[in-house]
This record gives C-alpha cells, structure tokens and sequence, in this order.
C-alpha cells in the first residue's frame, strides 16, 4: 500500500510541477479532414514581458500521408529546418518557422523546452515564453483545423516559475511519454492490487 | 480672593479692546520667484547677464509690481540671481543680490515687504552671505528657526500662518531637505489660514526638480491651504490626488523659461497618475510668461488667487493680464458649544461652583479639535457668589483656551441672572463687544488648580460685532466668515430693571441682527432656554410654559420663530435641561419650524422630561416633533462649517451614575471613558431637508439650481435617493417615535469628478433610548448610540459625460464614489456594512442587492446600492498602488497571421496576505514604442491601462486576456504597475 502510494504521488509530481531538466511533449495531429490539401505549417516561440532566456527545439517531426514542400520562411531566433531539429529561441518578439506542407493524415512531432527560464527560472521575469503551433491553408492566412481565432491549434506556455501550461485545440493531442506511460501503468497495477487486497479484507 | 474694581485702567483696557477690535477687510500678497540670468553657455542672450546673473526681465516684472495697490506683502521663494553657478564667490554674489534688492526697490520704495527664501542658485554661496544682503522684514514678528536662522522662519499676518521653508540644509549640490520638527510646530498653530513657500515643487510633471521627499504629507497634514514655490520657470497651478491643498508653481520672476508641456515619452517625464496641472502658463522664447500672482484673502474666508503676467516684457511700464483666477472655497473650520457647568458644593475642591474639573477637559476637547471658538449658553456657575467670585471663575478656567488662541463666547443663564451678574459678566467677558480676547481682569488663583497662567497676549475673533442697546455685550452679535452668531440674554439687566423673558424689543432686535447678515451667510441663535424645553415647562418668552399668557407669548414667539425661519436658522441652541435633545419645533402659527437642540449637560445635574402623566397634559408637546434624545451624560458639541454647509458632532460620555449625581464625585470618569461621538448631523444653505418618519420613504430629488444660483463653478448635477425606507424604531424616554432629518447639499466638482458633491446627512438611525431591558427590575436608563450603517438605499448622480471615455464607462472603476476619511474619492459601495461589491453596466433595478453599483448611460447616471451617509461624487476610483503585494505576470505573446496581433494574457496575483478588493486598473507603463495595447480600457496620460472589476482573496489569481498591435514586430516589453481603484 505504502508503495502505492509513493508511486502515484510520484506521478503526480511528474505531471503537474516544475522541473529543471528540459521539457519534452509529443504531439499528435490528426490531418486526416484537410488530407490532400496544400497548405502551411507554422511553429512560433514568442517571449512576454522581460522574459527569461529560453528556447523550444522541434524533434523528430514525421507524418502519415503528408510531405514537406518548398523551403520554410524564418523570421527572429531559429535555426535548423524540417524534418530536422528546428530551434527557436525567444530573443526576439517574434522567432517563427513557416513551412509549406502537403496535408496527410496526420503529423506527429515531439517539442523541446529549454534554456535558464526552464532550468533555473530567476523567479523576477515579468513573463514566460509561449509555443505555439499553427496550421494554415495555401493562402497562408486561412487558419485550418482549429475554432481558435487566433488561428492557433495548439500552444504551451512556459510560466516564469519554470511550469508549463499546455493546450490543445480539436485536432491536436498529447502522446503520452515513455516516462508517464510507465508510471500510469505502475499506478493502475497498484490500483488492482489494492482492490484485490481490499477484497480480502472485507 | 481678591475684589473685582473696575478701575479706570480696566475702562482704558476695554476701550482699548473695542479700538483692536477685528476688521476682517479682504487683504492681499504677491508671489513670484527665479529671476536668475541664463548662463553664457545658454545661447539665450536676452535673459544673460553676465556681471550679477539677473535677467534684465526681473526688474520690469518688479516695476509692474510696485504698481499693485493694495499688497501687505511680496513672497519671493528663491533663485534671486545666478549665484555660484557656475562660479560666482561669495562677494559676487553679495553684489548680486544687493544689484537684485536695488531693481526690487521700487516694491520696497512702495512700503510693500518682501520675504525670501534661498533657491538652489542661492544656496551654493555662504549662507551667512544671504544673510546679511537679504533683509527679512519685521512687519510682523518672526519666528526664527533655530536651526536655519534667517532661511527658515514664520509669521503671522491678519491671523494666517506664512512659513517660509530652506530645502537646502546640505548645500545647493545635496539632496534636498527641510526641518521638519520647525515645520510641523509651526503648522500645529491656530490661523484662519496657512501658506508655506518655498522654492523647488511638490509636484509636477518634469522628473529630478522636486522638492524634499515628506514634505506635502507634512503640509497636507498641518492644514496648508495653498505652497508657493518655481525653479521650474513657468507657471503652474497643479493638485494632486489624495492631498488637500494646491501648489503654485510661480517661477515667473524673469527668468529663462523650460518648455515643460511634457507628455509621456519624454526623457523627462515624470508619471503621477494622481496630478493634475489645472492651469499651466509659460515656455521657450516667445511663449515665456513673465509676472507674479496676487493672493487675496477674503472676508468670508474664501481665498482668491490671480496669475498677473506682463503684456511687454521687455518694458518697464508694462501693463499687466490677469490670468487663471480662481477662488478656493473657505477652508472647513470648526466652533465648539458647551452648556451649564453649574456645581453647588464641591467637598473635594475640584468644582468651586463651577464645573472646573469638566471645564478643564473640555477645554483639552476644544483644542485638540482645533476650534476657532467656544460658546457657553449659560448657567456659567450654580452662583455668582460674593462679589461675583464664581462668576470670575468662570472666566478664569477660559484661559487654556485663550492661551491655544481659541475666544470663548458665553451667555448667562437663570444661575447668574442678577443685574450684578450682567455687571460682572460685562467686565470679565470684553470679548462679547469687543472681540478680543484673553483679558480676564481677575484672575482667580484660590482654587485647587492654582494660578493660571497667561502665555498669550489678546487676540481678535470675528467682526461686526453688535449689541442691544441696555444689554450690553449680554446679548450680541458677531460675524465669523460666513456665519453670523446671535446670543441671546434674557435676564435682569444690568441697570436693575427686570427683564424675565424675551420681549419685542429683544426679537426685533434678533430679527435685524438676522437679516442684516452677509448674503449666503449662516446664522445660528443661542439662548440659555428653550424655544421648548425638555425638562423645565419655562422658556424663552414665558417663565411658566410655552403656552401661558398666549396673547402675549405666542405672537411673540410666531415673530420670533419666523425670523429664525426666515433667515436661514437652522439651529436654535440652548441648554438649562441638562439633557441631549434635539426636535422640531413649530410657531405656535404653524407658520415656521426651527430645530430646538439642548446642549447635554456639562455639570453634576442631569434632567429627566417630565413624567408620562404630566407629558401629556402639556399641550405644547404637539408642536414638537423628537429627533433625538440621549440622557445622563456629559457633552460638547463641534459645529463644522465648511462654506454652505454645517456639520454637527455631538460627543459625550455616561456621567456614571444615571441620574443627578453625587456632588461630591467627579462628573467624568476621565481616566477610564473617553468622549465619543454619540451623533451627527448637518444641512446645507444650498439643499433641501426632507422629513423622513419611522416607516417612510427616503425618496427624493434634489439638483445644484439652487446652488449655481450663489456659487459657480456647478457642473449641474442631480441627485435621487431611488428607493430605501426608514426602518428605525428609535424613541425618545416618553415612547415617542423619532424622525429623520434628512438633509442635502452641494459643493461644486473639483478635481478629478465629473459631478458635483452631494452631502447627505441624517440617514442614519437616531440616537434613541433603549427599552430593550425594560423588563429587568434592575432596569436603568440606557441610550442607543447609532452606528455608521444607515438603511440601505440607493443613490443616483448625474454625470458630466464630457471627459469619459467609452472604456471608462463600462470598466467598473469609475462610479459613484465617497469620500473615504483621507480624504480620496472611493467606491461608494467600498463603505458599505456587508454586501458583495458587484459592477453593473446599466440601470438600477430593485432585484439589485446591497454592494450593487452600476453607470446608466442612457440616463448619464451612476448609482449605488448603499447603506452609510456622507460625501457622493461621480468620479474615477482613487488609485493605491498595490504593486508590492500583486504580482503580474505575462504569458509569451504568440503572434496571428489572422488577425496580425500579438496576444497572450497577464495574471495577476495576490501575494499578500489580505484580501484584497477591486475593481483594479492595470497600467502600461513604458510600453515599448510603436506597440499599441488593443484590450487597454483607456488611455490616461498616455498610458493604457485596463480595468477588472473582481476581487483578490491571499494567493488568488485574476487574468485578462492582453492583443498588441505592433506593425515592426518590436519586442514588447513594459512596466505594470496594478491599482487598487476605490
């Protein structure tokens, strides 16, 4: 029981606090309603009000059905391209990456947050940083797959305490981690076994 | 004990007295500073001169001045010359400022004075330099600062207080300061009014040119009425929020003018949100302004100011426009009123036949009020007593008042009635013809409490003084600002001949004194009796009853009355039952109604009304209608006069003993029960009063018509009381149901409101006897002090929608406000008893609770879901900033191709550990350039700020949503600073 306990707190822990090793969330994309279609994809990671240095990296972008197409278009803080690593910083008002993309089923790309406001936050920053992930049709101002008026499918807001806030719009969602994946599954073993004692000791 | 003669020394001293006696004529000084030379390196050619460092413009503003007529005296606060900068000596400097003194000399050859204070281009040379080539003029005496003698003094001229403040006690290249202990001494003192001047501002808007730091709360605290100062060359009349007086900055003397219409953005510019310059005039080159401002002192209290500027600044025989005249209302200033202080016996000394140990604390009352004047109505002592012995007493137990330069003002009572007690009262009481006080003839030093001392020479309150021919100085008259004040004796001349009651001589002789007052003037009546009394059948005009002999008393009282009414009488005074009462009373005509209040009892006697049998076989009781009745304690009471208005403060404390009390006992358990304020009340001359009994409505309406009829600067405003009851139960010791009076008045819109002042008085329940343990057989006497909270009910105020803009409109911080007890305009709800704060953006409908407060546009209309009295304006919330205990955090700012904004949301949080309350205003303060606030409730001097109506309990968390327009992509960063707007 004691056991159980510990583990689940520990997943608790994990999800909801601060850390100070860098921030990885999957994400998954559900293309499949614009499938055919041209189009854009946009990453952003804008800085608030005097906020700390940080940085988002895109990894392991892939997709089901889609291609990249053209060079992308960079505006402030970014360097690399997809399918490869892309960094943005967030030195600039605005560190963009703007990609033309022929729509599949879908996309799935891991995002990294990282940098001092991640690791040692100073806790006197007016702000955090946000990531934010967008999708647009050919007309590159037509937002796809999203009711934000923004034209925003999915954003993280990295707090000034080092948290991360994340949201995601209908046709994105959270991969579960290896790490939470593990705990989850420890979590509900444990959950049977209490019961199952429970059930003995009536 | 010593014998009264009125010796011919003593008829010298009176007719001496009546020679002093004040005239309050409106008098008037000059204020301007900084008439030091550009420098060389100035490229301003026409202000440079180069051998004394006085811009050749000084003496043609001098010139002009010694043109003035009518000036007692010029202030001049600092930067007479260039001084030390960049490198005068110290005997170029005195060469300086004696070529200054020469081109002022025309003022002086005027035979008007000038007193000075050193700027900062004064103070790098020696101050022994300054000394002995600037003259302070001894006109008036001067009270030195030790401390900084020469450089920081005061005076007193026609009773007002002028300091004069050094803000350089570490040199002209140190930090500004001053002496405060000096400062806060002098403005502890007694004046009709106060100035202080000296030369660098409290406040405005160019940042690194203020004054020392602590300087205007010790100004606003010690009742300043107006601070002179320049060193920024223009001329500025500015407020600030949350303070009490004005500053005029008068930096006009000639010397080269900045362009100080300063607008955020520039390097210079110094945010206050809480300053507001209300008149600016003055600028580079062509645009500079050149002259002095003229103070006038008016007799009613008012004070007038007017910028005068040179039409040819470069003339010596420059004509002179007047320009930004103003007029500041007179200063709130206060009386106190006390009642018989009769003692028989006294085993224990400590009340010769007189109250001395009751009148020594009041008098401590007095002062700590800061009244102007005390007034007595009778029954000064149980006796006159051999050789009018009490009566000198009396007289000498007045002379801690007269030593905190506060005049007594008395009248007799039946308990000194004789013809030798009206001689006697003549001789002790010169005041009461002359005005001028503190000439006690006889001191009497045969008491337990010694020799008083006398450390205060006499002094004069009010003019006009006035007397009936063959009761002199027994029944008067006098004028203090704008009230006039008529004491009435109804006693045994002092020629012996009987005089038992009022007569038509008396009344005619009120009824003049009454309509000859100053127009929009107040007027208040005393007497020792009643018009009814309370406990005694006797009163003014009758020694049985009201209602005897009625073919002679009631007409006389029907005239009586009638001028009362007639002339704006609201108070009627007196004392003789020893009780707090106060009710309507109406002519025996029907025809006028004055309120009747009887002063509580300042001695060891404490009446009850008669019994219920008795009651009502009196038939003048129906005339009566009860407001107010508090038994068995001791009372004094503080009229404040604030320009049409008069408010009444009634303080007391249980005598101890329910009844009359042991004469052996102190009156006042001092040591243990403080005075409190037991009730308030008040009316206007420019409102209305409303008759509200138990069970009625408090509906009315009332607008400023009648009150821009005698005073301008009225925005129009109109007031409603949209809905409340009066549900008080109160009753008097008779079980009769007490009424309110509730009353209205207006005080034009001052700064910052966009409606006029509404006062509301008489909302609160009335002090009232407590039956609620009638059933106990232990039962004694108990009154029910009234609480703050009155009934709720809801307020409305028109408003001025001229200066509001859309956002100001729906943001939840701009409404119906109240005047909080420091003196900001507060969120009227704020003072609510209970409730929950609620903004509602249009009408008030009655599902609305207590807490609710709302703006009508359609109607142009605030109002409020209430429940306390006082002040009402329609105004922006005051603005404490609360920064240190929320903290405000950004998200990032994701940009949109849909929209081409930047967005992201800013979350405040309460780091303290009290709940704070809203609504809250949210500035951008230094928002990078080129980035425009989209979501900003308003824009307000220059700064966007945006609103929440909502509320913050400890480690709670609000967050608005934040859209940027920035075209050039710019990184956006800025300064919030959160408010707290109540």
């Amino acid at each position: 029981m004691k056991l159980l306990i510990a583990l689940f707190a520990l997943m608790l822990l994990t999800v909801g606090s601060a850390s100070a090793a860098p921030q990885t969330h999957q994400v998954y994309v559900n293309t499949s309603a614009v499938a055919g279609q041209s189009g854009y994809l946009e990453f952003q990671f804008n800085p608030g009000n005097n906020a700390q240095s940080a940085f988002a990296q895109l990894l392991s972008f892939e997709t089901s059905g889609g291609s990249l197409t053209g060079a992308p278009a960079t505006a402030g803080d970014v360097t690399g391209a997809l399918p490869g690593t892309v960094t943005l910083g967030n030195s600039f008002s605005w560190n963009d990456y703007f990609q033309g993309f022929n729509f599949g089923n879908s996309i799935h790309f891991t995002f990294l947050l990282d940098g001092p406001a991640v690791s040692s936050p100073n806790g006197t920053a007016g702000g955090g940083s946000d990531f934010g992930f967008s999708m647009f049709a050919a007309d590159q101002f037509t937002p796809l797959l999203t009711n934000n008026p923004s034209g925003l499918a999915m954003t993280a807001a990295l707090r000034t305490d080092g948290s991360t806030a994340l949201n995601y719009g209908p046709s994105t969602s959270p991969v579960p981690e290896p790490s939470t994946v593990l705990l989850l599954g420890l979590g509900m073993a444990g959950a049977a076994l209490w019961r199952k004692k429970s059930n003995r000791n009536p | 004990m010593r014998r009264i003669r009125f010796t011919t020394a003593a008829s010298l001293v009176l007719t001496l007295a009546l020679a002093l006696s004040a005239s309050a004529a409106p008098w008037k000084f000059a204020v301007l500073c900084d008439s030091r030379a550009s420098y060389s390196t100035d490229g301003l050619p026409a202000y440079y001169d180069a051998t004394y460092g006085i811009s050749p413009y000084f003496q043609n503003v001098a010139s002009a001045l010694s043109r003035e007529t009518g000036l007692d005296f010029v202030l001049y606060p600092g930067d007479l010359a260039r001084g030390k900068k960049p490198a005068l000596n110290d005997t170029q400097f005195a060469a300086a400022l004696d070529q200054w003194n020469l081109q002022m000399k025309p003022v002086t050859d005027a035979g008007i004075p000038v007193y000075f204070v050193r700027g900062n281009h004064d103070a790098g040379n020696l101050a022994a330099t300054w000394n002995s080539h600037i003259t302070i003029p001894a006109v008036n005496p001067i009270i030195q600062d030790s401390a900084q003698s020469g450089l920081t003094y005061s005076f007193t001229h026609k009773g007002s207080l002028f300091v004069g403040l050094d803000e350089y006690p570490n040199g002209a290249a140190g930090a500004t300061g001053y002496d405060g202990s000096f400062l806060k001494a002098q403005l502890a003192k007694q004046a009709q009014h106060k100035f202080v001047f000296a030369h660098q501002p409290l406040w405005n808007l160019k940042s690194g040119e203020l004054g020392p730091a602590g300087l205007a709360d010790d100004l606003n605290s010690g009742g300043t009425d107006l601070y002179f100062s320049g060193h920024v060359h223009s001329y500025q009349r500015i407020t600030e929020k949350g303070y009490n007086f004005q500053e005029l900055i008068i930096g006009t003397g000639g010397a080269p003018q900045d362009n100080p219409t300063l607008v955020p953005g520039d390097p210079n510019y110094l945010a206050d949100p809480n300053l507001k310059v209300v008149s600016y005039a003055g600028g580079a080159g062509g645009n500079a302004r050149f002259g002095y401002a003229v103070i006038t002192v008016n007799d009613d209290g008012t004070i007038s100011s007017e910028m005068k500027f040179l039409d040819a600044p470069a003339s010596a025989a420059s004509t002179v426009s007047s320009y930004d005249s103003f007029k500041m209302p007179a200063k709130p200033w206060k009386f106190g009123v006390m009642s018989d202080t009769q003692w028989p016996t006294s085993p224990d000394g400590k009340n010769p036949n007189v109250a001395v140990n009751v009148i020594r604390h009041l008098n401590q009352k007095f002062i700590d009020q800061g009244v102007k004047f005390v007034v007595q109505v009778g029954d000064l002592t149980d006796a006159v007593g051999t050789n009018n012995i009490n009566l000198d007493v009396r007289a000498t137990f007045s002379q801690d008042l007269y030593n905190s330069g506060i005049g007594f003002y008395p009248l007799r009572g039946n308990h000194e009635s004789s013809a030798a007690g009206a001689i006697r009262f003549q001789q002790i009481f010169p005041q009461t013809q002359s005005g001028v006080n503190n000439q006690t003839p006889n001191m009497v030093s045969a008491t337990m409490y010694g020799s008083q001392t006398n450390s205060n020479g006499t002094f004069s309150v009010g003019n006009n003084y006035a007397t009936e021919t063959g009761l002199e100085g027994l029944t008067y008259s006098f004028d203090y600002n704008n009230s006039r004040f008529v004491f009435l004796d109804q006693f045994t001349l002092p020629s012996g001949t009987s005089h038992a009651n009022l007569n038509s001589t008396d009344v005619a002789w009120v009824g003049t004194q009454l309509s000859t007052r100053p127009a929009n003037s107040h007027a208040f009546v005393f007497g020792h009796k009643g018009l009814i009394t309370e406990n005694h059948n006797d009163n003014l005009f009758n020694s049985t009853n009201p209602d005897t002999a009625t073919g002679t008393t009631w007409p006389l009282t029907n005239t009586f009355m009638s001028y009362l009414q007639n002339n704006g009488v609201r108070y009627y005074m007196g004392g003789h039952d020893h009780m707090h009462n106060r009710a309507l009373v109406t002519s025996p005509d029907g025809l006028s109604r004055v309120q009747n209040i009887i002063g509580a009892s300042d001695s060891y006697k404490f009446y009850i009304p008669p019994t219920m049998a008795a009651f009502n076989t009196q038939s003048w009781r129906s005339r009566e209608t009860p407001i107010a009745q508090e038994l068995f304690t001791v009372g004094y009471y503080i009229y404040t006069v604030d320009g049409p208005k008069v408010t009444v403060e009634h303080y007391a404390m249980p005598n101890g003993c329910n009844g009359d009390c042991d004469q052996t006992i102190d009156v006042i358990p001092y040591d243990t029960v403080p005075f409190t304020r037991h009730e308030s009340y008040g009316y206007s001359l420019n409102g209305k009063e409303v008759l509200v009994p138990q069970g009625g409505s408090y509906a009315l309406t009332d607008t400023t018509a009648k009150a821009a009829a005698s005073e301008s600067g009225y925005l129009g405003t109109t007031a409603a009381v949209l809905s409340g009851i009066n549900g008080s139960s109160g009753k008097d010791y008779n079980n009769r149901a007490l009424t309110k009076t509730v009353n209205t008045g207006w005080t034009p819109a001052e700064n910052g409101l966009t409606s006029d002042i509404l006062t509301l008085w008489g909302m609160t329940n009335s002090l009232a006897t407590d039956f609620t343990d009638l059933s106990n057989p232990n039962y004694h006497y108990k009154y029910v002090v009234p609480g703050e909270q009155t009934d709720t009910y809801v307020l409305s105020l028109t408003y001025d929608p001229r200066t509001l803009t859309a956002s100001q409109l729906q943001g939840g911080e701009f409404g119906l406000a109240t005047r909080s007890r420091d003196g900001r305009w507060i969120n009227a709800v704020a003072k609510n008893g209970g409730g929950v704060i609620r903004f509602v953006q249009g009408p008030w409908n009655a599902g609305y609770a207590l807490g609710s407060y709302g703006i009508d546009p359609a109607t142009g209309s605030a109002w409020a879901v209430i429940n306390h009295g006082g002040d009402f304006a329609v105004a922006p919330f005051a603005l404490t900033d609360i920064s240190s205990s929320v903290k405000a955090k950004t998200s990032g700012f994701l940009y949109s191709r849909v929209t081409n904004k930047f967005s992201g949301t800013l979350t405040l949080t309460n780091s303290g550990a009290t709940a704070l309350s809203g609504p809250f205003v949210v500035w951008f303060n230094n928002l990078t350039a080129g980035v425009t606030l989209d979501t900003a409730s308003g824009i307000y001097n220059g700064y966007p700020h945006a609103d929440l109506a909502a509320a913050l309990d400890p480690g709670q968390s609000l967050t608005l949503p934040l859209t940027f327009t920035n075209p050039a992509k710019a990184l956006i960063t800025f300064t919030p600073v959160t408010y707290q707007a109540q």
